[in-house]
């Protein structure tokens, strides 16, 4: 640790979709460490590199700029390094300005708005195959000259340029004294300032540029479809549709094997360790609890996959810019739907999402309402009930009574989603609706080494997220279920007799006006690791065995027709659409709002909706007589 | 391995959790309130001991 | 040639920045210029979204840039061809 404190730091800054980051992945491949900074949700990107004269270098990639007047976290982040105001960041020896090459007319303010603050610059000229494939054509002197920095061209995604630019950088460390990086004046935002450095730009392209860049052949033709009013809508209902699909049954297959592991680990451990208390905790409380939720990583993985490559490809933005009004209704921003999308599969990777969203109390609303988003953890809830108490008929010609329930449950977490994100942004976040300013960059193939350490990295990020918390969880909810032990020769299941039985026996008067019994109440409790626990605590509960999961769901589904009325069954349906329980959900809230107000608002708001939706739907179900 | 044996290391684990979580819960969330507190109190020592010591988490942490 | 918002303006409209509405808060107005917003660019209207066909996209120094009418009133434009929506 301390030998790579002393290594020299260099920073990259760049804006928004310059392939920043594809170029701090080609400079320190591997050797990355993602983390926060400090007290923010910003992500923090830092690497190491040596270069061909053997020195060693750490990379820090800030967050991207268009320009030092910040406007979201994550701007004020890249000033506060540059300007040396963040107390905990070494300050950068030179500084990386990674300029988009097929968009200099705009990009090259940035360098301008820079080179006085930090005259310890080299600028690099990325995508210049794209750029020289357009047509442009650059003498590099004379653009190095009228800038007054160095300029290197770059091919980041294939590690073109890689060499040249860090003999730039360490030719910058070694001929400048250390003085030379300190900050020479403030940056400058009057409307003069950037008027007068885009008249600067245009001055410094004249004398540089031998020919002008072509529109981008393959951007302005796909977009006349892409973003069309009718077409553009049509095409993101299909890729948003097939984004599902392929979620839900590609993934089928891995998480197959996921379970198939858990398995083996499962028979294993029991194979190995004697019957008693470790072994019960090892098998029934470890291995079950943590693999009920890593059964959702191939969900969560192809998920990420398909999030990357919309970002990667350019369609992102436009998805954004098509879905702004809609989102905007009810207070939300275009980007919100990426995040709460992916909160089908999973609130967790959708609340850690929520950071491409600048505006604070979008960004608030929009983490308050993933966890109504039908998660993939809810189905073998769903799947459960709908089959042992809805009847299967068809109704409205294909329809059948069951998928439609299904169907219901999901839309009612929608409408209710909708509906809470207006509430909050018209009461405790109410402010002006933010602008949309967004760039919609020109459609790129994405690069597939990025797109794999991006899914490498979010991925690990979301297993040590939640596996720190499911682990822990898992083996507390194990304790709770197991202890104290039932007295010997007691009748019933030894779980009444255990804490998590005396909490759901304490709580049942609580539950008793939405038609929970106590038995319910206990299952709840393991549910907190994660939702579909909850089935096989209904068949601790209940004593049901049977050898393998399919005839245990058949025979729990038997069993739970013939002791819960309908009315029951459907209080505990419209229970699970609204309650939080999850508590890796709530602790990634904490992380992601750092407010245990808001954390706490989440639980309560969700529980208080949970409540009242069972309390209506178990009292209408008996008025129908249905009780 | 007994029955007796395991149940010492099944319950050593469910206390090494609430001993991590608790740990973690009070270095992020309660000592720093607390450090103000005991400067008020006019426990400086003790003040800056328990800030260095949620500063050296902080530093170690990868979060 | 007369004077529009870029806000109002169909399709297919083009012109050149006149400036910026003194009006604009100055938070937005900073980062309409800092993205090429200056006076004397030109501008052209791409695309504009369903619903209400807002927002819109507007080629401006060379990028493709999204933003919705409200924000785009903002910026002042001697229109050079295409009428003016109502």
């Amino acid at each position: 640790m301390t030998e790579s404190v002393r290594l020299p730091l260099i920073a990259l800054a760049g804006n928004p979709n310059s392939g920043k980051t594809a170029l701090f992945n080609a400079l320190t491949g591997s050797r990355q460490k993602v983390a926060n900074y400090p007290g923010v949700t910003v992500e923090r990107r830092e690497g190491r590199l040596s270069t061909s004269s053997g020195k060693g270098l750490r990379v820090l990639d800030l967050p991207g700029v268009y320009s030092l007047d910040p406007q979201s976290p994550d701007e004020e982040v890249t000033r506060d390094v540059l300007l040396k105001r963040l107390p905990s960041e070494d300050a950068p020896e030179a500084l990386v300005v990674v300029v988009d090459a097929t968009a200099l007319e705009r990009s090259l303010a940035l360098v301008l708005e820079l080179k006085p603050v930090f005259p310890r610059m080299v600028v690099a000229l990325n995508m210049a195959d794209l750029a020289k494939a357009r047509g442009q054509e650059l003498d590099l002197q004379a653009l190095s000259k009228g800038l007054g920095v160095p300029v290197v061209c770059t091919v980041a995604t294939r590690g073109q340029g890689i060499i040249e630019l860090l003999a730039e950088v360490e030719r910058a460390l070694e001929a400048s004294p250390r003085a030379a990086a300190v900050a020479a004046a403030e940056p400058d935002h009057s409307v003069a300032a950037i008027s007068a450095r885009f008249a600067e730009v245009d001055r410094i392209l004249k004398a540089s540029r031998r020919h002008e860049l072509a529109p981008s052949f393959w951007t302005e033709r796909l977009d006349r479809v892409v973003v069309h009013p009718l077409w553009g809508s049509l095409l993101l209902g299909v890729v948003l549709a097939a984004v599902f699909e392929a979620v839900f049954t590609w993934a089928g297959p891995l998480q197959d094997l996921v379970d198939a592991l858990f398995a083996w680990l499962g028979e294993s451990a029991t194979a190995w360790l004697p019957a008693g208390p470790l072994q019960s905790l090892i098998v029934d409380g470890i291995i079950a609890g943590v693999g009920g939720v890593v059964i959702f990583l191939p969900q969560i993985v192809l998920l990420f996959l398909f999030i990357l490559l919309m970002e990667d490809s350019g369609y992102m933005a436009r998805a954004a810019f098509l879905m702004d009004r809609i989102m905007g209704r009810v207070g939300l921003h275009g980007r919100a739907f990426i995040p709460l999308l992916s909160s089908f599969a999973c609130a967790i990777p959708g609340i850690m999402a929520t950071r491409t969203i600048e505006n604070r109390r979008e960004r608030m609303a929009t983490m308050m309402v993933a966890p109504l988003m039908t998660c993939s953890a809810r189905l073998p809830v769903y799947a459960l009930l709908i089959a042992a108490f809805i009847p299967n008929r068809k109704v409205l010609g294909p329809f059948g009574l069951q998928g439609l329930t299904m169907f219901g449950l999901y839309a009612l977490g929608v409408v209710s989603a909708m509906a809470v994100a207006w509430t909050l942004r018209l009461t405790a976040l109410k402010g002006p609706q933010p602008h949309l300013l967004l760039e919609l960059p020109t459609y790129k193939l994405p690069a597939w080494r990025n797109v794999l350490m991006g899914l490498a990295q979010r991925s690990w990020m979301f297993v040590r997220r939640a596996g720190t918390i499911i682990l822990s969880l898992s083996i507390v909810i194990w304790f709770l279920a197991s202890y104290p032990k039932s007295p010997e020769g007691a009748p019933g299941p030894a779980i009444q007799y255990s804490y998590a039985g005396r909490i759901g026996h304490a709580v049942e008067p609580v539950f008793r006006p939405i038609g929970f019994d106590w038995r319910i109440s206990t299952g709840l409790i393991p549910g907190f690791a994660a939702r579909e626990v909850m089935v096989g605590a209904l068949a601790t509960v209940y004593a049901v065995e049977a050898e393998d999961e399919e005839k245990l769901q058949t025979a729990l589904g038997d069993r739970l027709a013939g002791s819960w009325s309908l009315a029951t069954a459907l209080a505990l349906l419209i229970w699970y659409v609204f309650a939080p329980q999850c508590l890796s959900t709530l602790a990634v809230a904490r992380r992601e709002t750092n407010s245990w107000a808001w954390t706490g608002f989440m639980l309560f708001y969700l529980t208080a909706l949970a409540y009242v939706g069972a309390f209506i739907a178990y009292q209408g179900a008996v008025l129908l007589g249905w009780g | 391995m007994t029955a007796q044996i395991q149940e010492i290391i099944a319950l050593a684990a469910v206390g090494g959790v609430a001993l991590y979580w608790s740990r973690r819960l009070f270095r992020a969330e309660l000592a720093l309130p607390l450090a103000r507190l005991l400067l008020r109190l006019g426990r400086v020592k003790w003040a800056f001991a328990l800030r260095a010591w949620v500063a050296v988490g902080r530093g170690r942490s990868k979060d | 040639m007369k004077e529009v918002r870029l806000g109002d303006l169909n399709v297919g409209a083009s012109g050149r920045v006149a400036g910026l509405d003194p009006a604009a808060p100055p938070a937005l107005a900073r980062r309409l210029l800092e993205l090429g917003m200056v006076e004397g660019e030109s501008v052209m209207v791409m695309h504009e979204a369903p619903f209400g066909r807002d927002p819109i996209a507007v080629k401006v120094r060379g990028t493709l840039l999204a933003l919705r009418r409200q924000e785009a009133r903002h910026v002042r434009v001697s229109a050079e061809s295409g009428a003016a929506s109502d």
